[in-house]
């Protein structure tokens, strides 16, 4: 039921480097702003070509695209309304460029985008600084959807604005231990090869979490995660709240298909969260799981109590019962699903248990024989879980995170700041001081030999 | 006697700080590795400060920017690039040439690093400040004839060659680190103003030991950062001084400008620069308050001129109060003025007539008091003279 059109003929080059599939469903003026941005590329227009999958479109994208007069290779590819995960597996699937760049419709992607997500692709490949030593092809390249608010200005969109920058704030952090939530499809690149080798994204996702659900399998398969932070996009963002609980219901499905994809990540779903928790969070679950309808009633009418709490700025107020009410919506979707297995979420997680993970590696590592060994060992490693010592005193244990690519030996310094920074000053500075001033030496603990050292 | 001001660098450290005959105390900066990373104040015994006090009193267990500075040294973990490699560094200023070519001096080499330096000169009574900045080279000069601070602000925003406009006093020193210190903090999209540490230049008189115990610029060693989703915009004191601030210019954009009705230089008499940050976060964005960005401010001298400061502090936190109320409809501002009150003025007023230990000179309390209670007023007498500029998010 799909017809796929080249409106341009033949391109150039006989196969482009980058194919970028951008997956629509009825915006057709936020399409043509992407396709727009992307006639403005730094990379050569004859490198790339891009297939608009049209799922089930309504308005005249269709018409749009064919009009659009594109200086690069522009494909169409339409279908009948299948989801996002299909409509990108079908685009990946017409690609004919050596790299595939998903990027969603509502992103307008900076000039300089494709070339980054290449330039970080043929870096790590080349095994470039802080990547890999050894030439890999699984490389992923994340970039940022820089949030821009569109439509209505009020507390919900100024906090989503900032829980999206604080996201990619943490990915670009040196160091960071990437896991499958990292994995965003809104502006990511990935090896076609790659991708067909992994099988696509989960078309049994409707619209929440495929991504997340292909960043599980990524991490499993040990890809090489890239935070590409020149490739700027930003992400136009037009949502309310209405509809962002309509959102979080989705993303309660969603999070039980994940844990019956993959069982190990139960645990570390929200669904495994406040499960023994009394009060109102415990009233959320009750009402979403026994008496939907009541719940829904309640939920509505509290939202026209959020309302009161934002014109008068009663912003504590107003996200205590935000969260609420969010919380209900995400229990509604879980037990949508979950009521189909007859199981409550304490027996969904509880489940998990017999799942048949495999048993994670754990490495002993002591400090003092420096911190570059050390990152050496676990880059040789690459264990799930590290039990750190110094001098053979126990700083601390990092428990194996499901979900989460195993350790690099780049993860380890931010690691010991992050996390194990009180035991570390316990265990090194204090042993210092105490050694100098018992030996009666300078009374300053700081020293620069050990601070270079 | 007078306090003196030193500093002492933990990384390498004299066994003692002398040269300090006439003083009975000193206060001491704490670096480490160059960073601020605490302050004590201690008494000086035959001309000089024994290190080992120092360490006594700054180098403890409770710490934590000390300590997270020492093991970001020990690990050898960088500190992120400046995001932004040029500014403006804007000098608003009145008839204070003195003041001014001190705190040029200080910023000139941010000159020759290829930053622009811009002096705004608001409505001058004489071209004394004309001068003194023709004697430096490149420095731009500009005229604001518009009354107020914020005016003076504004006008620096609208002059700027950069995208981020880095605020000093006039009566203020920036230590050589302060502009890289508030750069970094700009790769956050979301932060539209970064804030530095602000220390006394000098501790010589009773007035400047009092308006640092009383009402001190610092916020302490540890980086902050300020997300008005997550916190009161209203606490927007927390985000530190005008004094030593930096904006993204965009901030104009989004937000708006200065508020012009609110600010020196206006019956407001201040207030100016916590609106504008109570105004950035309550539209959702970020304030960073970064100790690394160290500016030295010298404190009024006498006591009269202290008396009428805090009597301007007290107008200026009401009318910019009254503003967020009028205009904002942020009737949590009626919370903070209680809470206040009762949480601090009232014990403060209590403690000084009864004449405890430690008390605030009275006249000092009650001049905040009298600039409390005539700021609405003041607020509406500027919006009178004054076109409003900020609106409200």
């Amino acid at each position: 039921m799909s017809a796929s059109h080249d409106r341009r003929g033949a391109p150039s080059r006989a196969t482009p480097a980058v194919t970028v599939v951008i997956p629509t469903r009825n915006r057709r003026a936020s399409l043509c702003r992407t396709l727009e941005a992307l006639a403005r590329q730094t990379f050569p227009v004859s490198d790339f070509e891009v297939i608009v999958a049209a799922d089930g479109c309504t308005d005249d994208t269709a018409a749009a695209v064919e009009r659009f007069d594109a200086p690069y290779a522009l494909r169409l590819v339409q279908l009948p309304g299948s989801g996002a995960a299909t409509a990108r597996n079908r685009g990946a699937a017409e690609a004919r460029g050596r790299l595939l760049l998903f990027v969603d419709d509502d992103v307008e992607p900076s000039p300089g985008l494709i070339a980054a997500h290449v330039e970080a692709h043929g870096r790590a490949r080349a095994g470039g600084a802080g990547v890999s030593n050894s030439a890999r092809t699984d490389v992923v390249g994340i970039g940022p959807c820089l949030p821009v608010l569109v439509g209505r200005v009020g507390l919900f969109q100024r906090k989503l604005r900032s829980w999206w920058v604080s996201e990619y704030e943490r990915l670009a952090r040196p160091g960071h231990r990437f896991t499958y939530r990292d994995v965003l499809s809104g502006n990511l690149s990935i090896g076609a090869e790659h991708f067909r080798r992994l099988g696509g994204f989960d078309t049994a996702f409707h619209g929440a979490a495929e991504d997340w659900e292909f960043g599980v399998r990524l991490v499993k398969s040990d890809a090489e995660l890239v935070y590409v932070g020149a490739a700027v996009a930003w992400h136009h963002i037009d949502l309310g709240l209405e509809r962002s609980f309509q959102r979080t219901r989705h993303e309660g499905r969603a999070d039980v298909l994940m844990g019956l994809r993959h069982p190990e990540l139960r645990p570390v779903l929200p669904l495994a969260q406040g499960l023994d928790a009394h009060g109102a969070e415990r009233l959320c679950r009750m009402g979403a799981f026994r008496a939907p309808v009541l719940g829904d009633l309640v939920v509505k009418v509290l939202g026209w109590q959020l309302r009161v709490h934002e014109a008068l700025r009663m912003r504590r107020a107003w996200q205590g019962l935000s969260g609420l009410i969010r919380r209900y919506w995400y229990w509604r979707g879980v037990a949508e699903e979950l009521g189909r297995s007859g199981s409550g979420p304490a027996e969904f997680v509880a489940a998990a248990a017999d799942a048949g993970a495999p048993e994670p590696v754990s490495l002993d590592v002591d400090l003092a024989n420096g911190l570059d060994v050390a990152e050496d060992m676990i880059d040789l490693v690459r264990p799930d879980a590290l039990c750190l010592y110094h001098e053979g005193r126990e700083i601390g244990e990092l428990p194996p995170v499901p979900g989460a690519e195993r350790l690099r030996g780049r993860h380890l310094r931010p690691l010991l700041f992050e996390r194990f920074g009180r035991e570390l000053i316990g265990v090194l500075a204090v042993a210092e001081v105490q050694g100098r001033v018992r030996a009666g030496r300078h009374p300053t603990p700081l020293h620069p030999e050990e601070v270079a050292r | 006697m007078a306090t003196a001001v030193v500093e002492v660098e933990l990384l390498d450290p004299p066994a003692r700080i002398g040269g300090l005959d006439g003083y009975a105390a000193a206060l001491v900066l704490a670096r480490l590795g160059g960073r601020p990373v605490g302050q004590a104040t201690l008494p000086v015994v035959e001309g000089s400060v024994d290190v080992g006090r120092v360490h006594e009193a700054i180098v403890t267990d409770s710490n934590r920017p000390l300590w997270d500075r020492w093991l970001q040294l020990r690990l050898g973990i960088p500190d992120p690039e400046p995001a932004v490699e040029k500014a403006t560094v804007a000098v608003c200023t009145r008839d204070r040439p003195d003041d001014l070519r001190r705190c040029l001096d200080a910023l000139y080499p941010y000159l020759e690093a290829g930053h622009e330096l811009l002096v705004v000169d608001n409505r001058p009574s004489t071209r004394e400040t004309e001068r003194v900045v023709a004697m430096y080279d490149g420095v731009r000069y500009v005229r604001e004839d518009r009354q107020g601070l914020s005016a003076a602000g504004n006008r620096a925003f609208r002059e700027a060659s950069h995208e981020v406009v880095a605020f000093a006093d006039d009566d203020t020193v920036p230590d050589p680190g302060w502009l890289p210190a508030l750069l970094r903090n700009f790769s956050d999209p979301l932060v539209l103003c970064v804030t530095g540490l602000t220390m006394p230049l000098e501790l010589e008189t009773e007035a400047q030991e009092w308006f640092e115990r009383y009402s001190p610029f610092g916020r302490g060693f540890e980086r902050v950062v300020l997300d008005g989703t997550q916190m009161n915009p209203l606490a927007s004191w927390r985000a530190g001084a005008g004094a030593n601030m930096a904006f993204r210019r965009s901030a104009v954009d989004r937000v708006g400008p200065f508020e012009e009705v609110l600010g020196s230089g206006t019956p407001a008499r201040s207030g100016g620069d916590h609106e504008y940050f109570a105004r950035i976060l309550a539209a959702g964005y970020r304030i960073v308050y970064e100790p690394a960005a160290l500016s030295w401010h010298r404190h009024r001298r006498t006591w009269e001129e202290l008396r009428r400061t805090v009597y301007g502090y007290g107008v200026g936190v009401y009318a910019s109060w009254t503003h967020e109320l009028v205009v904002g409809r942020e009737f949590g501002v009626l919370k903070m003025a209680c809470g206040w009150l009762i949480r601090d003025q009232l014990p403060a007023l209590v403690r000084s007539l009864l004449r405890r230990p430690g008390r605030v000179p009275l006249d000092l309390l009650l001049a905040e008091l009298r600039g409390c209670v005539a700021g609405p007023w003041a607020y509406l007498a500027s919006r009178r003279v004054l076109p409003m500029t900020g609106g409200w998010p």
